[in-house]
Protein backbone atom coordinates (compact mmCIF):
# COMPACT_ATOMS: atom_id res chain seq x y z
CA UNK A 1 0.00 0.00 0.00
CA UNK A 2 3.02 2.42 0.75
CA UNK A 3 4.11 1.21 -2.21
CA UNK A 4 1.62 2.32 -4.15
CA UNK A 5 0.92 5.55 -2.10
CA UNK A 6 4.54 6.37 -2.61
CA UNK A 7 4.16 5.73 -6.47
CA UNK A 8 1.04 8.12 -6.93
CA UNK A 9 2.79 10.80 -5.36
CA UNK A 10 5.98 10.77 -7.10
CA UNK A 11 3.21 10.54 -10.64
CA UNK A 12 1.74 13.29 -9.05
CA UNK A 13 4.48 15.78 -8.31
CA UNK A 14 5.81 14.79 -12.25
CA UNK A 15 2.59 15.66 -13.12
CA UNK A 16 2.49 19.16 -11.51
CA UNK A 17 6.26 20.33 -12.62
CA UNK A 18 5.27 19.66 -16.07
CA UNK A 19 1.90 21.18 -15.67
CA UNK A 20 3.17 24.07 -14.80
CA UNK A 21 5.82 24.26 -16.97
CA UNK A 22 3.49 23.74 -20.10
CA UNK A 23 1.48 27.10 -18.58
CA UNK A 24 4.98 28.34 -18.18
CA UNK A 25 5.71 28.39 -21.34
CA UNK A 26 2.74 29.17 -23.02
CA UNK A 27 2.44 32.51 -20.59
CA UNK A 28 5.86 33.58 -21.15
CA UNK A 29 5.58 33.65 -25.32
CA UNK A 30 2.21 35.08 -25.26
CA UNK A 31 2.22 38.07 -27.05
CA UNK A 32 0.84 41.18 -24.83
CA UNK A 33 1.08 42.51 -21.68
CA UNK A 34 0.04 44.53 -19.03
CA UNK A 35 3.36 47.00 -19.44
CA UNK A 36 2.19 48.14 -22.81
CA UNK A 37 -0.80 49.74 -21.03
CA UNK A 38 1.13 51.73 -18.44
CA UNK A 39 1.64 55.26 -19.61
CA UNK A 40 5.04 55.62 -20.76
CA UNK A 41 5.33 57.75 -23.40
CA UNK A 42 7.51 57.39 -26.52
CA UNK A 43 9.30 54.36 -24.55
CA UNK A 44 8.00 51.21 -26.41
CA UNK A 45 12.11 50.98 -27.12
CA UNK A 46 12.65 50.25 -23.48
CA UNK A 47 9.78 48.24 -23.23
CA UNK A 48 10.64 46.09 -25.75
CA UNK A 49 14.20 45.66 -24.71
CA UNK A 50 12.49 44.98 -21.34
CA UNK A 51 10.45 41.57 -23.22
CA UNK A 52 13.88 40.68 -24.74
CA UNK A 53 15.28 40.47 -21.85
CA UNK A 54 13.00 38.10 -19.53
CA UNK A 55 12.33 36.46 -22.71
CA UNK A 56 16.01 35.74 -23.64
CA UNK A 57 17.85 35.50 -20.68
CA UNK A 58 18.49 33.66 -18.42
CA UNK A 59 17.06 30.96 -20.52
CA UNK A 60 13.21 29.69 -19.53
CA UNK A 61 14.24 26.36 -18.00
CA UNK A 62 16.24 28.74 -15.76
CA UNK A 63 13.97 31.06 -15.13
CA UNK A 64 10.95 27.81 -14.90
CA UNK A 65 13.04 25.97 -12.24
CA UNK A 66 14.09 29.23 -10.24
CA UNK A 67 10.46 29.96 -10.33
CA UNK A 68 9.15 26.68 -8.98
CA UNK A 69 12.70 26.58 -6.51
CA UNK A 70 11.03 29.92 -5.30
CA UNK A 71 7.31 28.40 -4.35
CA UNK A 72 8.82 25.22 -2.55
CA UNK A 73 11.18 26.75 -0.45
CA UNK A 74 9.65 29.58 0.84
CA UNK A 75 5.97 29.79 -1.02
CA UNK A 76 7.17 32.91 -3.16
CA UNK A 77 5.27 33.78 -6.13
CA UNK A 78 7.92 35.68 -7.95
CA UNK A 79 6.24 37.44 -10.95
CA UNK A 80 7.82 38.05 -14.36
CA UNK A 81 4.80 40.12 -15.56
CA UNK A 82 3.99 42.18 -12.40
CA UNK A 83 7.39 43.44 -10.01
CA UNK A 84 5.80 42.93 -6.81
CA UNK A 85 5.67 39.88 -4.27
CA UNK A 86 2.22 37.59 -4.89
CA UNK A 87 2.42 35.59 -1.90
CA UNK A 88 1.03 37.58 1.02
CA UNK A 89 -2.50 37.79 -1.86
CA UNK A 90 -1.87 34.16 -2.53
CA UNK A 91 -1.69 33.14 1.07
CA UNK A 92 -4.75 34.99 2.20
CA UNK A 93 -6.96 34.21 -0.72
CA UNK A 94 -5.54 30.03 -0.43
CA UNK A 95 -7.61 30.44 3.09
CA UNK A 96 -10.37 31.02 1.90
CA UNK A 97 -10.56 28.64 -1.18
CA UNK A 98 -9.14 25.49 1.08
CA UNK A 99 -11.97 26.23 3.89
CA UNK A 100 -14.73 26.06 0.80
CA UNK A 101 -13.22 23.26 -0.96
CA UNK A 102 -13.00 21.20 2.53
CA UNK A 103 -16.78 22.27 3.63
CA UNK A 104 -17.11 21.12 -0.28
CA UNK A 105 -16.16 17.53 0.31
CA UNK A 106 -17.29 17.06 3.54
CA UNK A 107 -20.39 18.02 2.19
CA UNK A 108 -20.13 15.50 -0.27
CA UNK A 109 -19.14 13.07 1.51
CA UNK A 110 -21.73 13.39 4.54
CA UNK A 111 -25.12 14.01 2.42
CA UNK A 112 -23.88 11.93 -0.52
CA UNK A 113 -23.53 8.46 1.52
CA UNK A 114 -26.51 9.23 3.50
CA UNK A 115 -29.29 10.04 0.80
CA UNK A 116 -27.75 7.18 -1.74
CA UNK A 117 -28.21 4.85 1.19
CA UNK A 118 -31.43 6.25 1.95
CA UNK A 119 -32.34 6.25 -1.55
CA UNK A 120 -31.12 2.57 -1.87
CA UNK A 121 -32.97 1.56 1.43
CA UNK A 122 -36.16 2.81 0.48
CA UNK A 123 -35.68 1.91 -3.81
CA UNK A 124 -39.02 2.06 -5.55
CA UNK A 125 -40.65 4.68 -3.62
CA UNK A 126 -41.72 8.35 -3.55
CA UNK A 127 -38.43 9.20 -1.23
CA UNK A 128 -36.28 7.17 -3.87
CA UNK A 129 -37.95 8.97 -7.17
CA UNK A 130 -37.39 12.24 -5.32
CA UNK A 131 -33.97 11.89 -3.98
CA UNK A 132 -33.11 10.22 -7.53
CA UNK A 133 -35.03 12.93 -9.34
CA UNK A 134 -33.63 15.85 -7.63
CA UNK A 135 -29.71 14.19 -7.96
CA UNK A 136 -30.45 14.49 -12.03
CA UNK A 137 -31.92 18.18 -11.60
CA UNK A 138 -28.58 19.04 -9.67
CA UNK A 139 -26.24 16.98 -11.83
CA UNK A 140 -26.88 18.51 -14.95
CA UNK A 141 -27.68 22.38 -14.46
CA UNK A 142 -24.82 24.38 -14.20
CA UNK A 143 -23.41 25.79 -10.81
CA UNK A 144 -24.39 29.28 -11.14
CA UNK A 145 -27.99 28.64 -12.52
CA UNK A 146 -28.26 26.54 -8.91
CA UNK A 147 -26.77 29.66 -7.61
CA UNK A 148 -29.39 31.88 -8.64
CA UNK A 149 -32.22 29.58 -8.11
CA UNK A 150 -30.81 29.70 -4.24
CA UNK A 151 -30.26 33.80 -4.27
CA UNK A 152 -33.50 34.07 -5.48
CA UNK A 153 -35.30 31.47 -3.42
CA UNK A 154 -33.20 31.94 0.02
CA UNK A 155 -32.12 35.52 -0.08
CA UNK A 156 -34.77 37.32 -1.84
CA UNK A 157 -38.06 34.99 -1.35
CA UNK A 158 -37.69 33.66 2.06
CA UNK A 159 -35.14 35.91 3.21
CA UNK A 160 -33.67 33.33 5.70
CA UNK A 161 -30.05 33.56 4.34
CA UNK A 162 -27.48 36.42 3.10
CA UNK A 163 -26.23 36.06 -0.46
CA UNK A 164 -22.69 38.02 0.01
CA UNK A 165 -20.08 38.25 2.49
CA UNK A 166 -17.46 36.14 4.12
CA UNK A 167 -16.81 36.73 7.29
CA UNK A 168 -19.50 34.31 9.21
CA UNK A 169 -20.26 31.13 9.36
CA UNK A 170 -23.78 31.76 8.10
CA UNK A 171 -22.19 32.85 4.38
CA UNK A 172 -20.77 29.53 3.96
CA UNK A 173 -24.00 27.99 3.66
CA UNK A 174 -25.18 28.55 0.29
CA UNK A 175 -21.47 28.76 -1.59
CA UNK A 176 -21.39 25.36 0.29
CA UNK A 177 -24.63 24.15 -1.38
CA UNK A 178 -23.28 25.47 -5.00
CA UNK A 179 -19.59 24.12 -4.88
CA UNK A 180 -20.92 20.50 -3.72
CA UNK A 181 -24.04 19.99 -5.64
CA UNK A 182 -22.89 18.83 -9.00
CA UNK A 183 -20.64 16.35 -7.18
CA UNK A 184 -23.11 15.38 -4.53
CA UNK A 185 -25.46 14.41 -7.14
CA UNK A 186 -23.60 11.91 -8.89
CA UNK A 187 -22.27 10.62 -5.79
CA UNK A 188 -25.46 9.61 -4.73
CA UNK A 189 -26.47 8.12 -7.93
CA UNK A 190 -23.33 6.13 -7.49
CA UNK A 191 -24.10 4.73 -3.65
CA UNK A 192 -27.53 4.46 -4.62
CA UNK A 193 -26.80 1.91 -7.20
CA UNK A 194 -24.01 0.23 -5.64
CA UNK A 195 -26.16 -0.34 -2.36
CA UNK A 196 -29.00 -1.63 -4.78
CA UNK A 197 -26.73 -4.25 -6.08
CA UNK A 198 -24.71 -4.79 -2.87
CA UNK A 199 -28.66 -6.01 -1.15
CA UNK A 200 -29.57 -8.04 -4.32
CA UNK A 201 -26.18 -10.28 -3.49
CA UNK A 202 -27.25 -13.69 -1.58
CA UNK A 203 -25.34 -12.71 1.69
CA UNK A 204 -27.56 -9.74 2.29
CA UNK A 205 -30.72 -12.44 2.08
CA UNK A 206 -28.47 -14.70 4.59
CA UNK A 207 -28.16 -11.97 6.86
CA UNK A 208 -32.02 -11.42 6.76
CA UNK A 209 -33.16 -14.68 7.11
CA UNK A 210 -30.48 -14.88 10.76
CA UNK A 211 -32.79 -11.83 11.83
CA UNK A 212 -29.89 -9.00 11.85
CA UNK A 213 -31.09 -5.64 11.86
CA UNK A 214 -32.15 -3.77 8.84
CA UNK A 215 -29.64 -0.52 9.86
CA UNK A 216 -26.67 -3.04 10.35
CA UNK A 217 -26.81 -4.33 7.14
CA UNK A 218 -27.39 -1.54 5.38
CA UNK A 219 -24.31 0.34 6.95
CA UNK A 220 -22.02 -2.52 8.20
CA UNK A 221 -22.72 -4.55 4.95
CA UNK A 222 -23.57 -2.99 2.05
CA UNK A 223 -22.52 0.20 2.44
CA UNK A 224 -18.67 -1.10 3.05
CA UNK A 225 -18.42 -3.02 0.02
CA UNK A 226 -20.41 -0.25 -1.99
CA UNK A 227 -18.05 2.39 -0.35
CA UNK A 228 -15.15 1.52 -2.70
CA UNK A 229 -16.49 2.51 -6.71
CA UNK A 230 -18.25 5.66 -4.27
CA UNK A 231 -14.72 7.17 -3.37
CA UNK A 232 -13.75 6.44 -6.35
CA UNK A 233 -16.50 8.20 -7.73
CA UNK A 234 -15.40 11.20 -5.96
CA UNK A 235 -12.30 11.04 -7.14
CA UNK A 236 -12.92 11.73 -10.51
CA UNK A 237 -15.20 14.79 -9.59
CA UNK A 238 -12.35 16.57 -8.11
CA UNK A 239 -12.11 18.38 -11.19
CA UNK A 240 -15.83 19.28 -11.05
CA UNK A 241 -15.37 20.55 -7.70
CA UNK A 242 -12.73 23.12 -8.29
CA UNK A 243 -14.55 24.17 -11.01
CA UNK A 244 -17.74 24.86 -8.78
CA UNK A 245 -15.36 26.48 -6.39
CA UNK A 246 -14.39 29.32 -8.79
CA UNK A 247 -18.14 29.59 -9.20
CA UNK A 248 -19.14 29.63 -6.49
CA UNK A 249 -16.38 32.52 -5.62
CA UNK A 250 -17.36 34.39 -8.10
CA UNK A 251 -20.80 34.60 -7.67
CA UNK A 252 -20.77 35.12 -3.74
CA UNK A 253 -18.06 37.24 -4.25
CA UNK A 254 -15.69 35.55 -1.64
CA UNK A 255 -11.98 36.77 -2.69
CA UNK A 256 -10.57 33.28 -3.44
CA UNK A 257 -8.08 31.72 -5.95
CA UNK A 258 -10.72 31.19 -7.95
CA UNK A 259 -11.91 34.74 -7.87
CA UNK A 260 -8.68 36.05 -8.22
CA UNK A 261 -7.63 34.07 -10.84
CA UNK A 262 -10.79 35.47 -12.94
CA UNK A 263 -10.07 38.91 -12.37
CA UNK A 264 -6.65 37.96 -13.85
CA UNK A 265 -8.11 36.44 -17.00
CA UNK A 266 -10.47 39.89 -17.62
CA UNK A 267 -7.23 42.11 -17.32
CA UNK A 268 -4.89 39.61 -18.97
CA UNK A 269 -2.56 39.85 -15.80
CA UNK A 270 -0.04 36.53 -16.49
CA UNK A 271 1.54 36.19 -13.78
CA UNK A 272 -1.15 35.74 -11.22
CA UNK A 273 -3.04 33.03 -13.58
CA UNK A 274 0.19 31.14 -13.23
CA UNK A 275 0.97 31.48 -10.06
CA UNK A 276 -3.08 30.88 -9.71
CA UNK A 277 -2.67 27.83 -12.10
CA UNK A 278 0.12 26.57 -9.28
CA UNK A 279 -1.72 27.15 -6.45
CA UNK A 280 -5.11 25.40 -8.00
CA UNK A 281 -2.54 22.11 -9.30
CA UNK A 282 -1.38 21.38 -5.86
CA UNK A 283 -4.83 21.75 -4.35
CA UNK A 284 -6.11 18.53 -6.86
CA UNK A 285 -2.70 16.86 -6.11
CA UNK A 286 -2.93 16.77 -2.70
CA UNK A 287 -7.28 15.71 -2.61
CA UNK A 288 -5.77 13.18 -4.78
CA UNK A 289 -3.43 11.52 -2.99
CA UNK A 290 -5.72 11.99 0.15
CA UNK A 291 -8.62 9.84 -1.72
CA UNK A 292 -6.11 7.14 -3.04
CA UNK A 293 -5.21 6.75 0.53
CA UNK A 294 -8.77 6.33 1.51
CA UNK A 295 -8.99 3.81 -1.08
CA UNK A 296 -6.09 1.67 -0.34
CA UNK A 297 -7.48 1.74 2.95
CA UNK A 298 -11.02 1.00 2.13
CA UNK A 299 -10.33 -1.51 -0.84
CA UNK A 300 -8.73 -5.47 1.10
CA UNK A 301 -7.27 -6.16 -2.53
CA UNK A 302 -4.55 -3.25 -2.24
CA UNK A 303 -4.29 -4.36 1.70
CA UNK A 304 -3.39 -7.67 0.73
CA UNK A 305 -1.00 -6.47 -1.61
CA UNK A 306 1.21 -4.68 0.81
CA UNK A 307 1.22 -7.63 3.01
CA UNK A 308 2.86 -9.82 0.53
CA UNK A 309 0.18 -11.92 -1.48
CA UNK A 310 -2.29 -11.44 -3.62
CA UNK A 311 -5.92 -13.21 -3.81
CA UNK A 312 -6.13 -13.05 -7.64
CA UNK A 313 -3.41 -16.05 -8.28
CA UNK B 1 -35.22 3.22 -32.05
CA UNK B 2 -38.28 1.70 -30.94
CA UNK B 3 -37.21 1.40 -27.55
CA UNK B 4 -36.33 4.78 -27.10
CA UNK B 5 -39.80 6.02 -28.52
CA UNK B 6 -41.48 3.88 -25.67
CA UNK B 7 -39.76 5.68 -23.19
CA UNK B 8 -42.13 8.67 -22.47
CA UNK B 9 -39.86 10.78 -20.70
CA UNK B 10 -36.92 10.68 -22.91
CA UNK B 11 -39.46 11.26 -25.77
CA UNK B 12 -40.92 14.57 -23.77
CA UNK B 13 -37.62 15.51 -23.27
CA UNK B 14 -36.81 15.18 -26.97
CA UNK B 15 -39.85 17.39 -27.99
CA UNK B 16 -39.06 20.42 -25.74
CA UNK B 17 -35.57 20.56 -27.00
CA UNK B 18 -36.22 20.15 -30.51
CA UNK B 19 -39.07 23.03 -29.98
CA UNK B 20 -36.46 25.10 -28.43
CA UNK B 21 -33.36 24.33 -30.68
CA UNK B 22 -36.18 25.03 -33.69
CA UNK B 23 -37.34 28.51 -32.16
CA UNK B 24 -33.95 29.66 -31.81
CA UNK B 25 -33.68 28.86 -35.22
CA UNK B 26 -37.34 30.09 -36.37
CA UNK B 27 -37.76 33.47 -34.99
CA UNK B 28 -34.93 35.63 -35.63
CA UNK B 29 -35.53 34.47 -39.19
CA UNK B 30 -39.06 36.01 -38.70
CA UNK B 31 -38.09 39.36 -37.61
CA UNK B 32 -37.41 38.97 -34.27
CA UNK B 33 -33.46 39.36 -34.95
CA UNK B 34 -32.18 42.94 -33.99
CA UNK B 35 -31.21 42.32 -30.62
CA UNK B 36 -28.19 45.28 -30.20
CA UNK B 37 -30.54 48.78 -30.95
CA UNK B 38 -31.46 50.72 -27.93
CA UNK B 39 -34.59 52.21 -27.55
CA UNK B 40 -33.71 53.80 -24.19
CA UNK B 41 -37.69 55.60 -24.33
CA UNK B 42 -38.40 51.87 -23.71
CA UNK B 43 -36.70 50.42 -20.89
CA UNK B 44 -38.81 47.55 -19.25
CA UNK B 45 -41.65 47.62 -22.09
CA UNK B 46 -45.08 45.93 -21.19
CA UNK B 47 -45.56 42.95 -22.30
CA UNK B 48 -46.84 42.86 -25.63
CA UNK B 49 -46.39 40.89 -29.43
CA UNK B 50 -43.68 42.76 -30.09
CA UNK B 51 -42.07 42.35 -26.51
CA UNK B 52 -42.66 38.97 -25.70
CA UNK B 53 -40.95 39.06 -22.46
CA UNK B 54 -40.47 42.72 -22.32
CA UNK B 55 -37.39 44.67 -22.62
CA UNK B 56 -33.92 44.78 -20.70
CA UNK B 57 -32.89 47.72 -19.33
CA UNK B 58 -31.58 49.46 -22.44
CA UNK B 59 -34.86 48.91 -24.50
CA UNK B 60 -33.80 45.89 -26.65
CA UNK B 61 -35.75 43.39 -26.90
CA UNK B 62 -35.47 40.77 -24.36
CA UNK B 63 -37.12 38.02 -26.35
CA UNK B 64 -35.09 38.53 -29.84
CA UNK B 65 -32.23 38.47 -26.95
CA UNK B 66 -33.02 35.14 -25.87
CA UNK B 67 -33.32 33.55 -29.28
CA UNK B 68 -30.03 35.48 -30.47
CA UNK B 69 -28.32 34.02 -27.76
CA UNK B 70 -29.75 31.16 -28.25
CA UNK B 71 -28.05 30.56 -31.59
CA UNK B 72 -24.99 31.02 -30.16
CA UNK B 73 -25.15 29.03 -26.51
CA UNK B 74 -26.39 25.59 -28.67
CA UNK B 75 -24.54 26.38 -31.80
CA UNK B 76 -21.33 27.11 -30.38
CA UNK B 77 -21.59 23.85 -28.11
CA UNK B 78 -22.69 22.08 -30.78
CA UNK B 79 -19.71 22.74 -33.38
CA UNK B 80 -17.38 22.03 -30.58
CA UNK B 81 -19.39 18.54 -29.39
CA UNK B 82 -19.26 17.91 -32.82
CA UNK B 83 -15.25 18.61 -33.21
CA UNK B 84 -14.71 17.00 -30.23
CA UNK B 85 -16.69 13.60 -30.39
CA UNK B 86 -14.87 13.42 -34.15
CA UNK B 87 -11.64 13.82 -33.35
CA UNK B 88 -12.46 12.17 -29.82
CA UNK B 89 -13.77 8.99 -32.02
CA UNK B 90 -10.82 9.06 -34.27
CA UNK B 91 -7.91 9.68 -31.31
CA UNK B 92 -10.04 6.57 -29.00
CA UNK B 93 -10.02 4.32 -31.76
CA UNK B 94 -6.30 4.76 -33.17
CA UNK B 95 -5.19 4.42 -29.67
CA UNK B 96 -7.45 1.18 -28.27
CA UNK B 97 -6.77 -0.34 -31.57
CA UNK B 98 -3.23 0.11 -32.24
CA UNK B 99 -2.14 -0.10 -28.93
CA UNK B 100 1.54 0.13 -27.83
CA UNK B 101 3.23 3.46 -27.51
CA UNK B 102 0.31 5.40 -28.95
CA UNK B 103 -2.28 4.42 -26.59
CA UNK B 104 0.31 4.89 -23.54
CA UNK B 105 0.86 8.61 -24.65
CA UNK B 106 -2.84 8.99 -25.31
CA UNK B 107 -4.50 7.67 -22.12
CA UNK B 108 -1.67 9.61 -19.69
CA UNK B 109 -2.03 12.86 -21.61
CA UNK B 110 -6.04 12.40 -21.22
CA UNK B 111 -6.05 11.72 -17.62
CA UNK B 112 -4.11 14.58 -17.07
CA UNK B 113 -6.32 16.68 -18.55
CA UNK B 114 -9.34 15.02 -17.22
CA UNK B 115 -7.72 16.20 -13.53
CA UNK B 116 -7.46 20.03 -14.53
CA UNK B 117 -10.98 21.89 -14.32
CA UNK B 118 -12.11 22.48 -17.66
CA UNK B 119 -12.46 26.28 -17.42
CA UNK B 120 -8.35 25.86 -16.93
CA UNK B 121 -7.83 24.50 -20.23
CA UNK B 122 -10.32 26.49 -21.94
CA UNK B 123 -8.40 29.64 -20.94
CA UNK B 124 -5.23 28.82 -21.89
CA UNK B 125 -5.94 27.98 -25.31
CA UNK B 126 -8.28 31.16 -25.41
CA UNK B 127 -5.30 32.88 -24.32
CA UNK B 128 -2.88 30.77 -26.42
CA UNK B 129 -4.80 31.05 -29.70
CA UNK B 130 -7.00 34.16 -29.17
CA UNK B 131 -10.25 35.22 -28.56
CA UNK B 132 -12.97 34.73 -31.02
CA UNK B 133 -16.05 32.37 -31.45
CA UNK B 134 -13.80 29.60 -33.16
CA UNK B 135 -11.52 29.25 -31.32
CA UNK B 136 -14.09 29.49 -28.21
CA UNK B 137 -15.66 26.26 -29.80
CA UNK B 138 -12.05 24.95 -30.69
CA UNK B 139 -11.24 25.37 -26.98
CA UNK B 140 -14.47 23.62 -25.24
CA UNK B 141 -13.68 20.77 -27.82
CA UNK B 142 -10.60 20.04 -26.04
CA UNK B 143 -11.71 20.47 -22.98
CA UNK B 144 -14.45 18.10 -23.38
CA UNK B 145 -12.10 15.44 -25.37
CA UNK B 146 -10.38 13.55 -23.04
CA UNK B 147 -13.70 12.27 -21.34
CA UNK B 148 -14.95 11.42 -25.06
CA UNK B 149 -11.54 9.71 -25.65
CA UNK B 150 -11.68 7.48 -23.10
CA UNK B 151 -14.60 6.18 -23.44
CA UNK B 152 -14.55 5.08 -27.16
CA UNK B 153 -11.26 3.51 -26.23
CA UNK B 154 -12.45 1.52 -23.58
CA UNK B 155 -15.28 0.58 -26.05
CA UNK B 156 -12.82 -0.46 -28.55
CA UNK B 157 -10.65 -2.00 -26.33
CA UNK B 158 -13.84 -4.65 -25.43
CA UNK B 159 -15.00 -4.99 -29.35
CA UNK B 160 -10.87 -5.67 -30.17
CA UNK B 161 -10.80 -8.69 -28.34
CA UNK B 162 -13.51 -10.18 -29.76
CA UNK B 163 -13.11 -13.66 -32.02
CA UNK B 164 -14.90 -11.58 -35.12
CA UNK B 165 -12.30 -9.43 -35.11
CA UNK B 166 -9.47 -12.19 -35.25
CA UNK B 167 -11.61 -13.83 -37.86
CA UNK B 168 -11.13 -10.57 -40.12
CA UNK B 169 -7.69 -10.50 -39.51
CA UNK B 170 -7.30 -14.10 -40.95
CA UNK B 171 -9.10 -13.34 -43.70
CA UNK B 172 -6.31 -10.49 -44.33
CA UNK B 173 -8.54 -7.65 -44.09
CA UNK B 174 -7.12 -4.52 -44.00
CA UNK B 175 -7.54 -2.30 -40.93
CA UNK B 176 -9.09 0.43 -42.07
CA UNK B 177 -11.70 -2.14 -42.92
CA UNK B 178 -11.73 -3.58 -40.11
CA UNK B 179 -12.59 -0.47 -38.40
CA UNK B 180 -14.96 0.96 -40.31
CA UNK B 181 -16.94 -2.30 -41.25
CA UNK B 182 -16.82 -4.20 -38.03
CA UNK B 183 -15.60 -2.40 -35.12
CA UNK B 184 -17.77 1.10 -35.93
CA UNK B 185 -20.53 -1.09 -36.26
CA UNK B 186 -20.14 -2.27 -32.65
CA UNK B 187 -19.58 1.25 -30.72
CA UNK B 188 -22.00 3.62 -32.92
CA UNK B 189 -24.43 3.59 -29.76
CA UNK B 190 -21.78 4.40 -27.51
CA UNK B 191 -20.62 7.00 -29.65
CA UNK B 192 -24.07 8.17 -30.06
CA UNK B 193 -24.68 8.44 -26.27
CA UNK B 194 -21.22 10.10 -25.66
CA UNK B 195 -22.28 12.51 -28.61
CA UNK B 196 -25.59 13.61 -26.25
CA UNK B 197 -23.95 13.58 -23.04
CA UNK B 198 -21.01 15.78 -24.80
CA UNK B 199 -23.31 18.10 -26.18
CA UNK B 200 -24.97 18.92 -22.51
CA UNK B 201 -21.58 19.68 -21.11
CA UNK B 202 -20.53 21.60 -23.61
CA UNK B 203 -23.71 23.55 -22.87
CA UNK B 204 -22.66 24.19 -19.19
CA UNK B 205 -19.52 24.96 -20.62
CA UNK B 206 -20.33 27.75 -22.69
CA UNK B 207 -22.24 29.17 -20.32
CA UNK B 208 -20.48 29.17 -17.00
CA UNK B 209 -17.76 30.54 -19.59
CA UNK B 210 -20.16 33.33 -20.40
CA UNK B 211 -21.22 34.31 -17.16
CA UNK B 212 -17.62 34.30 -15.69
CA UNK B 213 -17.59 36.63 -18.49
CA UNK B 214 -14.14 34.48 -19.86
CA UNK B 215 -16.31 33.15 -23.17
CA UNK B 216 -17.99 35.65 -25.90
CA UNK B 217 -18.04 39.05 -25.29
CA UNK B 218 -21.24 41.27 -24.36
CA UNK B 219 -23.16 42.52 -27.25
CA UNK B 220 -23.32 39.35 -28.86
CA UNK B 221 -26.49 37.26 -26.62
CA UNK B 222 -25.08 34.61 -24.78
CA UNK B 223 -27.61 32.88 -22.00
CA UNK B 224 -24.77 32.50 -19.80
CA UNK B 225 -23.25 36.20 -20.63
CA UNK B 226 -26.63 37.31 -20.32
CA UNK B 227 -27.49 36.25 -16.76
CA UNK B 228 -23.84 37.71 -15.82
CA UNK B 229 -24.72 41.39 -17.58
CA UNK B 230 -28.31 41.36 -16.32
CA UNK B 231 -27.81 40.38 -12.51
CA UNK B 232 -27.69 43.56 -10.85
CA UNK B 233 -31.04 43.53 -11.70
CA UNK B 234 -31.92 40.90 -9.89
CA UNK B 235 -33.97 42.46 -7.39
CA UNK B 236 -36.08 44.89 -8.99
CA UNK B 237 -36.16 42.39 -12.42
CA UNK B 238 -35.74 39.35 -11.51
CA UNK B 239 -36.70 37.79 -14.93
CA UNK B 240 -34.28 38.84 -16.67
CA UNK B 241 -31.92 36.74 -14.94
CA UNK B 242 -34.00 33.41 -14.41
CA UNK B 243 -35.35 33.10 -17.66
CA UNK B 244 -31.80 32.70 -18.90
CA UNK B 245 -31.38 30.57 -16.45
CA UNK B 246 -34.57 28.80 -16.74
CA UNK B 247 -33.47 28.46 -20.64
CA UNK B 248 -29.96 26.57 -19.59
CA UNK B 249 -31.50 24.57 -17.22
CA UNK B 250 -34.31 22.95 -19.07
CA UNK B 251 -32.02 22.67 -22.18
CA UNK B 252 -29.26 20.84 -20.28
CA UNK B 253 -31.92 18.80 -18.52
CA UNK B 254 -33.51 17.65 -21.51
CA UNK B 255 -30.34 16.41 -23.11
CA UNK B 256 -29.64 14.61 -20.14
CA UNK B 257 -32.81 13.13 -20.32
CA UNK B 258 -32.40 12.01 -23.87
CA UNK B 259 -28.65 10.92 -22.92
CA UNK B 260 -30.56 8.62 -19.92
CA UNK B 261 -33.42 7.09 -22.50
CA UNK B 262 -30.98 6.54 -25.32
CA UNK B 263 -28.30 4.64 -23.30
CA UNK B 264 -31.13 2.75 -22.06
CA UNK B 265 -32.64 1.95 -25.33
CA UNK B 266 -29.49 0.77 -26.58
CA UNK B 267 -27.55 -0.77 -24.11
CA UNK B 268 -30.67 -2.93 -22.47
CA UNK B 269 -28.14 -5.65 -21.14
CA UNK B 270 -26.41 -3.33 -18.90
CA UNK B 271 -28.87 -1.49 -17.16
CA UNK B 272 -32.22 -3.80 -17.09
CA UNK B 273 -32.22 -4.55 -13.26
CA UNK B 274 -33.00 -1.27 -12.60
Amino acid sequence: MFKFIRNRILGAIGVLFAAVFAVFTILTYLPGSRLRYLPIQGENDLLDRYFALIKASPNLLTRYLRYMYNIITRFHFTSNFRHHDLSAEILTRTRLTLLLTVLGFVFIVVFGIILGVIAAHKRGTWIDRLISGASMFLASIPPFCLAIYLALIFCLGLKLLPVFGYAKPVNFILPTVTVSAAALANVIQICRFQVIEELNKPYVRNLQSRGQRESVILFRHALKNALIPTVSVIREMTATIFMSTFIAEWFYAIPGIGYYMIKAINSRDYGVILACTVVIAIFIIIFNIISDVVYCLLDPKMRSKEMGYSQDV
Amino acid sequence: MKRFLHNRVALAALIIFTLLLLSCVVFPLLGYSDYESLHLDQQYAPISLQHPFSTDNLGRDFFTRMMVGGRYTLGLSLVSTVLAVLFGTVIGTLSAYKGGLLDRIVVSLCEALSAVPYILIVIIIEVALGWGKGYFSLAIAIARMPSVIQTIRAAVLSVREKEFISAAKVLGKSDWYIITRHVMRNVYSTILVQFCSTYGASIVACSVLGYLEIGISSPVPEWGRMVADYFHLIQSRGHLVSIPCLFISVSVLCITMITNGLRDALDPKEYQHE
